[in-house]
């Protein structure tokens, strides 16, 4: 089967302040459903490539697949409506709009997406809350809540249009070891029940440990 | 800039982003002139009927005030003007970049 994710010598320059390969050549497949880590030291290029992967960031060479569409070629409004259906991304410091609500946080793709009416996107909210046991703060502002209810209120918002694959840079970086561990099995559950591929930047060496697959990087290269 | 980075990262095109950044900044100026001329009238009221007595203007008896509309005009197009700016100009400079580059800059 085609894979979810593919790359094609991938390389990305850091112009300023001197010219910088910070990604040399990065070839890489994501199968469905797969859960794959990416580690190395801080530094090695981990995050820059997960940010060009997630087709937040367009500057670099080489080709990039999603879905076996070629996200080279697209417009960055074409690249916004694939983000908005396909990947849901999971920042390190959660990234909630303060001022609203948790249920509203994570509605918000969703009424971009515009596939359902608003009372379905809400059940539907509810639901992705649900799974991810914080059903009952969907009411709270989003900036009273804790560091882990955070973070997993940022995953609900990743998951709320079904996206093929779930990206995060370091999520559970932030968290202590017990909201790591939750963040960790819920990432697993889904990508075990629910017909997701992760891809998840990480330093954790026991979260990596679990995943299926580690792409070991360093100085811009794949290890392994 | 990071609620800029938030909606472009989970979709949202640059004009989106542009068009949520107008509308809440013309909500605030519309406010924000209504709120200024509701007081300003308030407070011009109040002033107008302080004492204010003067051998050389012997009909004025209270403080003068104009109560002009152009200056009202005036105090809620500044309004609407400034929020527009306050929003149109990060937009735009939020949409021409990739949302990376936004919360690099952070």
């Amino acid at each position: 089967m085609q894979p979810i994710l593919e790359t094609k010598n991938i390389s990305k320059y850091f112009l300023y302040p001197v010219k910088f390969q910070v990604l040399k050549d990065i070839s890489i497949q994501l199968k469905r459903k797969e859960f794959v880590s990416i580690m190395g030291k801080s530094g090695c290029g981990k995050s820059t490539l997960l940010y060009i992967l997630s087709t937040m960031d367009t500057a670099y060479e080489g080709e990039l697949f999603i879905d076996g569409q070629n996200m080279s070629q697209l417009t960055r409004n074409e690249l916004a409506s694939i983000r908005n259906e396909k990947i849901g991304f999971v920042f390190q410091f959660h990234y909630l709009l303060p001022e609203f609500s948790v249920l509203k946080n994570v509605m918000i793709p969703a009424l971009k997406l515009g596939k359902y009416n608003i009372d379905t996107i809400q059940k539907r909210a509810l639901e992705k809350l649900s799974i991810l046991g914080i059903e009952d703060q969907a009411h709270k502002k989003a900036s009273k809540l804790f560091g882990g209810q955070k973070q997993r209120v940022a995953i609900a918002r990743a998951l709320i249009n079904d996206p093929k694959i779930i990206m995060g840079d370091e999520p559970t970086g932030n968290l202590d070891s017990k909201n790591a561990e939750t963040v960790f099995d819920i990432l697993r559950k889904l990508s075990d029940e629910m017909n997701m591929s992760m891809l998840i930047v990480t330093h954790d060496l026991d979260f990596a440990k679990r995943t299926d697959r580690i792409i070991e990087m360093e100085d811009g290269y794949i290890l392994k | 800039m990071n609620d800029i980075a938030i909606l472009k990262a989970t979709g949202f095109t640059g004009g989106d982003v542009m068009t949520i950044f107008i509308m809440q900044a013309l909500v605030i100026g519309l406010i924000g002139g209504a709120l200024g001329i509701a007081i300003g009238y308030g407070v011009s009221l109040i002033i107008d009927s302080v004492p204010f007595v003067t051998e050389a203007l012997p009909t004025v008896t209270t403080y003068p005030i104009n109560y002009d509309p152009f200056y009202y005009v005036t105090a809620v197009i500044f309004a609407l003007v400034s929020t527009f700016l306050a929003g149109y100009l990060p937009a735009r400079k939020a949409q021409k970049l990739d949302p990376v580059d936004i919360i690099r800059e952070q």
